[in-house]
């Protein structure tokens, strides 16, 4: 089995990122799953840059945004990939808990390929982050690089 | 020589005698020769004897007489030839009675004067002859009688006789002179063309109907034709002139054969009227017949002459009289003394007294106001001799009267005053100073300054308040450009002159006075208008400094509060953002510690081996804690979000509306028995998914709150005719609530049960109350604990 391209997750919060990994976790992901922190890091990520020129060289499966991070924000990223025809065809979901209309509406703008708020009871949150993983991971059929 | 020294004596005497009657002369003896001799003499002699058969008759005898000696001598009665005015059979004696005049004959239609004188003395040849001598005295009588005539005119015309009477009297007199013929005066008619005769009763009445209006004509007959030439007219034989025709007949029936006419003139020339002789004969006159009529011309043009200046004397003294009679303007006439000789009813009637009163009244006897004596005044003015003066006086009915009066000395009783009653005028003008004052005093009292202008911007009028700020002398008759500095007087002068010709202005006017203070005047100009014509520009004008410095005070206000409002908003808008940043943060920074807790808490929990039935319960308490939470925060966020967002109105069928949302809560109602009441719902303009979250909420409470009554009774009508105007109202019959606590029924959070009764967050009537309004409308709830609720929407 050749090897699974990583999942880029950005998100500052830390326990969202446990709870995430832990859902990821329990739904059998075997994806690696690359965490960054913040927008800037996800561009540094995409481009080998920053902290991250000695990265392999290959894309993500998907990307899963938060919305809400300091420095450049998941929108603003989202707008970076997806003007950026080296980056553009990667799947972004934003994975948020922001339901404002006005970042939903935003989002799609952009060309965000998912919008999931995240809930707040953990039940379904693990449900969600599952079939989102599911999904990206092994359902959806990305442009091969 | 003898005789005829005697007889040239007896010449002499007998003219002397003339004077002298009573004197006689002795008879003497003649001689054939002296005979001869008294024949040629230029004297009249004449001889007759006892029986009074003439025997002499010289040549002047027979030359004045026109008879010859034979003829005379023939004549059985020759005296009764000579004398035809003296009868039948006259004597000797009464030819020779000294009288005066002496007796008239008629010598073939001439009358003669003879004094004849006996001869005393003289007798020759012894005859019985009685001797005469002659003397022709026609003219001298002639004259003596013109004289008389005119004297006795004259006389008649200064004793103010008719004229008529003394033209009568003068034709008689005349009549008188030349026997058997007759004479006539005729007047010209006033329009100069006509005769008519003036009274001569001895002409017979047909021929005087013919003078009356007699024309003035070159044809005229004599009269007419000497007054129409104004010279002397002889008509020698009537019957033979062609002017008389027509006339002819008439005049001779009366036996009129002749006629001399002579204008009357006067001393100008003009003719006056006519004086004619009317002759038996038909001749022409003698010298002395002319001397005649031209001394009878001559009296006659005096009379009527005289008579005419009298008339116009009268004409004018009555006129003069009539015009002080019915004169308006009181005349009296006063004589030295101050006594009134002649007042006019005028007079009489300012004065106040009945003219008879007035009439010798003494001036000392009027009550003259401020002259104490009039008649000292009275003495004053006769030093002066004239006075032109105002006076007033008391009249005896008490009423003051003022008159303006002229007086003149004409002569001592000839003082005339002409007075002119001045009470009304002096009324009047009193009035209209009284009028003026009350215009000015009102003009002054007022708080703008008030001009009038003429035609041409020159100023008539001004008030105090102009007189204050421009202390100038004088204003009247100045125009804006002697007052004010050039910029600002032209502007002025274009208002005026647009006021003049377009009507009513208002303008606004900043005027530097001369302290040095400007002012802002508001202006009003507006015609003085005649028959719609500008005649004069009146204007008031206000000081509104204090207003318009107010004015630019408040435009001040005006513009930092516009600036303030636009600061406010953009503060408010960047609270606004504010608050949605808050609402994101609320919406993704509350929800996610919450999620971290129920997610950590789930872990913590799969991770106890065989947990206790507590533990269980702590941990679902938890995780109830943390869903209450979230669906806190959810309905918070959508409380605010519907403040935010717009309305998308269409027309909404409620009745489909409601019928929705029951259908969707039906699934649930599985343990409860609901009996629904529908009315029949109107059709509104709305926002569908708000209204829908509206019903969906008052159905859920009511569903709620009713859950305990067996059934729940929820009734959905209208009752717009209601007082409240209700479009749409939910009722149930469930637990209601207190109407104490109704204020805080739809305030966020504000909860009226216990969570353990009812649940919710206490947002969902906030929210219906926030779409309501939103949508224009309102909404209220009546309930009584127990008794159910009802909500009321209006929209």
């Amino acid at each position: 089995m050749d090897k699974l391209p990583p999942i880029l997750y950005a998100e500052d919060n830390e326990n969202d990122i446990e709870l995430t990994l832990a859902a990821f976790e329990d739904c059998h992901i075997k994806n690696r799953i690359d965490v960054v922190r913040d927008g800037q890091e996800v561009i540094d990520y995409l481009r080998y840059q920053g902290n991250y020129t000695s990265r392999p060289h290959e894309n993500p499966i998907v990307i899963l945004l938060d919305i809400k991070m300091p420095r450049v924000s998941g929108i603003d990223a989202l707008q970076i990939i997806k003007s950026d025809d080296h980056l553009k065809l990667i799947p972004v979901v934003i994975l948020t808990s922001s339901s404002m209309d006005k970042d939903i509406l935003e989002s799609y703008n952009l060309g965000v390929n998912a919008y999931v708020v995240k809930p707040v009871s953990f039940e379904e949150f693990m449900q969600a982050v599952k079939k989102l993983g599911i999904f990206w991971a092994l359902v959806n059929q990305s442009v091969r690089e | 020589m003898i005789f005829l020294n005697k007889l040239i004596q007896n010449i002499y005497k007998g003219i002397t005698i003339l004077g002298n009657p009573s004197h006689s002369y002795t008879p003497q003896k003649t001689t054939d020769p002296t005979r001869k001799l008294l024949s040629k003499l230029p004297v009249l002699v004449f001889a007759c004897d006892t029986q009074g058969k003439f025997s002499f008759w010289n040549e002047a005898c027979e030359q004045l007489t026109g008879y010859s000696f034979q003829e005379i001598s023939l004549n059985p009665k020759p005296l009764a030839l000579l004398y035809p005015e003296l009868g039948n059979n006259p004597s000797i004696q009464h030819i020779i009675e000294p009288r005066i005049p002496p007796a008239l004959f008629t010598l073939k239609g001439v009358q003669k004067r003879i004094q004849w004188q006996p001869i005393q003395d003289l007798a020759l040849d012894d005859t019985q002859e009685q001797w005469y001598l002659g003397i022709n005295i026609t003219k001298k009588v002639f004259h003596q009688e013109l004289l008389q005539l005119q004297t006795e005119s004259i006389e008649k015309l200064s004793k103010k006789y008719p004229i008529q009477i003394i033209f009568r009297d003068l034709t008689l007199h005349i009549n008188q002179l030349l026997p058997g013929n007759l004479s006539t005066v005729m007047l010209v008619q006033k329009d100069g063309k006509h005769l008519d005769p003036t009274d001569c009763p001895q002409i017979p009445p047909e021929i005087v109907d013919v003078l009356h209006s007699f024309p003035i004509g070159p044809n005229a007959a004599s009269c007419g034709a000497a007054a129409y030439y104004g010279k002397r007219v002889i008509t020698e034989d009537i019957s033979q002139d062609p002017n008389w025709e027509g006339y002819q007949a008439l005049a001779l029936k009366y036996g009129l054969k002749a006629c001399w006419s002579e204008p009357i003139k006067s001393e100008q020339g003009k003719v006056l009227g006519t004086f004619a002789l009317y002759l038996r004969h038909a001749r022409k006159p003698s010298a002395l017949e002319i001397t005649l009529m031209k001394k009878t011309v001559w009296v006659a043009s005096l009379i009527i002459q005289t008579y005419q200046a009298e008339e116009k004397l009268q004409e004018s003294e009555n006129r003069f009289r009539t015009i002080f009679e019915k004169s308006l303007n009181p005349i009296f006439i006063a004589d030295d003394e101050g006594y009134y000789l002649d007042v006019n009813q005028a007079a009489a009637d300012v004065m106040g007294y009945p003219i008879e009163a007035m009439k010798g009244m003494h001036v000392s006897k009027l009550q003259i106001i401020d002259h104490p004596s009039p008649l000292k005044s009275y003495e004053k003015y006769l030093q002066k001799g004239r006075e032109i003066n105002e006076l007033s006086f008391k009249r005896p009915d008490g009423q003051i009267r003022t008159a303006l009066y002229q007086a003149i000395h004409i002569s001592k009783d000839l003082n005339l005053s002409i007075l002119s009653d001045i009470t009304e005028r002096i009324e009047m003008e009193r009035e209209l100073q009284k009028n003026k004052e009350l215009f000015e005093t009102f003009m002054d009292h007022l708080p703008g300054i008030v001009f009038i202008l003429d035609a041409e911007h020159k100023t008539i009028y001004v008030n105090k308040k102009m007189r204050e700020i421009h202390p100038i002398k004088e204003i009247i008759g100045k125009s804006a450009s002697d007052l004010f500095p050039p910029e600002v007087a032209a502007k002025m002068t274009y208002y005026n002159h647009k006021t003049l010709t377009e009507g009513y202005q208002v303008n606004r006017e900043e005027i530097a006075e001369p302290n040095g203070k400007v002012s802002v005047y508001e202006t009003h100009r507006f015609p003085i208008l005649r028959d719609s014509e500008a005649l004069l520009l009146g204007a008031f004008a206000l000081d509104i400094s204090d207003r318009v410095k107010a004015e630019r005070e408040l435009e001040e206000y005006r513009k930092n509060l516009e600036k303030l409002v636009q600061e406010r908003t953009l503060e408010l808008e960047a609270m606004n953002k504010d608050l949605e940043a808050f609402v994101y943060s609320v919406s993704h920074d509350l929800r996610a510690p919450l999620r971290h807790i129920d997610g950590f808490s789930q872990i913590l929990f799969q991770n106890i081996q065989n947990p206790s039935q507590k533990t269980q319960r702590y941990v679902d308490k938890i995780r109830t804690s943390i869903h209450k939470m979230s669906t806190m925060i959810d309905d918070l966020l959508k409380f605010s979000r519907l403040g935010r967002a717009s309305l998308q109105k269409k027309p909404i069928d409620l009745n489909h509306l409601i019928a929705e949302v029951i259908a969707e809560f039906k699934p649930d109602l599985a343990h409860q028995e609901v009996k629904w009441i529908m009315g029949e719902l109107p059709i509104i303009e709305g926002d569908y998914n708000l209204l829908r979250m509206v019903f969906e909420n008052l159905i859920s409470n009511a569903l709620k709150f009713s859950a305990k009554s067996k059934p729940s009774t929820i009734e959905i009508n209208t009752n717009p005719h209601g007082p409240n105007k209700c479009t749409i109202f939910v009722r149930d019959n469930g637990v209601g609530f207190d109407m104490a606590h109704a204020d805080k029924l739809f305030k966020v959070f504000q909860r009226l049960h216990t969570e353990d009764e009812f649940e919710g967050t206490g947002i969902g009537l906030a929210n219906v109350q926030q779409i309501v309004k939103k949508h224009g409308g309102s909404i209220w709830a009546y309930a009584e604990p127990g008794k159910g609720a009802t909500f009321c929407l209006n929209f």
